[in-house]
Parts: structure tokens; C-alpha cells; sequence
């Protein structure tokens, strides 16, 4: 068990940048992201023992987070009505660097839970198919969330500095 | 520009959020704190199970 221990904190940590990230993309306070954070090394830590490695760690580590954070925000808005991430500044401010980090930040902040899901997943190189997998979606909804994720974001951005090309 | 130029953003980003270490105490705490409370539940359970069974052989009319 102790061995068991050390080889997950040794996986989490060698793969902390995306938990923090997911938490940071999905929650604005700090106390939200750190309960964040403890429910998907919780969820990571049930599942530990059943992965048989047959996809990447980091797959799978996107897999159950976005899953984890999917379902916490679905109960949330169920019991309560949550403070909406859109109310807040996301956590970039160390990050906004530059124009590509900022727009980054609005693109994220202007998606709704699901299609962020997906646009990350996207901006992690993962392909449609692999995308449906992870989030337990067809291809073909994957692939027209996207296109009207473009579509959105093409308008949205149209009006801004940014010029939101469909690819 | 498309949704493409966006992932040297997002792989900063996530860069940027690996920088401090992830606390091993913190990681065993949550770890063992969940299995603590599975135990207790499960104590507890069988406990409840345990008072409900005598409570429904004594109350047995007869």
C-alpha cells in the first residue's frame, strides 16, 4: 500500500500542471480550485488501482479530472446556484504574459463547462475521437461542438481586436 | 488566427502551473482522510445493521 502511495504521488506530481490548470480553468476563487484539486486526486487515487495502463497517464489523468470536475459542477448547480466563473477574473494573472495568453484567457473564460472541456482537450493535441472518449461523447457530437465552438468564438472575437479564423 | 495558435498558450499555461511541487502531505492527507471515513462507514453500517436486526427480532409481536 505504501509503495502503491508513493507511485501515485509520484504520477500526480510528475503531471501536477494539468490538474492546476483544470482547476484554474474551471474555478475562479482559491478555496474552489483547492476543493477542486482534493475531489480529482481523490477520484485519481479510486481509480489508481484499476488503471492498467491501456492509455497515457496523462489521458487518463485528463480523463477522470475533466470527468470529476464535469460532475461536481453539474451537483453544484444543482443544489445551489454557483458562483459563475464568468462573475470572476480567471487565475491567469501570473500567466498573462502576453496577447496569445490573454486571449487564451478570454476564449476559456467564454466557454461554456463542456465545450471548455473539449477546447482544452483540443489545445492538448488530442483528436476528435480521442476527445469523445475521454468525455464519454460521440465523435460526431464532439466534432459539431467544436465546429460551433469556432463559430462562436469567430463571432465573439470578430468584434474585438482579435480576428477568430475557422480552421 | 485560429484555435490552433491557441496551444503554445495552453502548453505555457500549464507550465506555468507545474511550477511549485505538489505537497506529498496534502496528497497523503486527502488519500487517507477518504480512507479513514470508508472504515468509519463501514463500522457504522454495520452497526446500524446490527441494532436494526435486534431491534426487529425483540419487537417481533407474537
Amino acid at each position: 500500500m505504501e509503495f502503491q502511495k508513493r507511485k501515485f504521488i509520484q504520477t500526480l506530481d510528475a503531471h501536477r500542471g494539468i490538474i492546476k490548470s483544470l482547476c484554474k480553468a474551471y474555478y475562479a476563487s482559491q478555496d474552489d480550485q483547492k476543493d477542486a484539486f482534493q475531489d480529482i486526486v481523490l477520484q485519481l487515487w479510486k481509480s489508481f488501482e484499476t488503471f492498467r495502463g491501456s492509455s497515457e497517464i496523462s489521458t487518463w489523468i485528463y480523463s477522470v479530472s475533466l470527468n470529476t470536475l464535469l460532475s461536481k459542477i453539474r451537483k453544484e448547480k444543482r443544489t445551489i446556484a454557483t458562483e459563475s466563473i464568468g462573475a470572476y477574473e480567471l487565475s491567469f494573472s501570473t500567466a498573462m504574459a502576453d496577447n496569445d495568453m490573454e486571449l487564451l484567457h478570454m476564449v476559456i473564460q467564454s466557454l461554456k463547462d463542456v465545450d471548455k472541456a473539449i477546447v482544452i482537450l483540443y489545445l492538448e493535441g488530442y483528436k476528435n475521437k480521442e476527445i469523445s472518449r475521454i468525455l464519454n461523447f460521440t465523435p460526431t457530437n464532439i466534432s459539431t461542438r467544436l465546429n460551433r465552438v469556432r463559430a462562436e468564438l469567430k463571432a465573439k472575437f470578430k468584434s474585438q481586436h482579435y480576428e477568430f479564423k475557422q480552421s | 488566427m485560429n484555435l490552433n495558435s491557441l496551444k503554445p498558450a495552453w502548453q505555457q499555461f500549464r507550465f506555468l502551473n507545474s511550477m511549485p511541487s505538489i505537497d506529498k502531505d496534502e496528497i497523503l492527507f486527502i488519500i487517507e482522510r477518504a480512507e479513514e471515513m470508508h472504515v468509519n462507514n463501514t463500522h457504522r453500517y454495520l452497526i446500524n445493521t446490527l441494532m436494526f436486526t435486534v431491534l426487529i427480532i425483540s419487537c417481533q409481536g407474537g
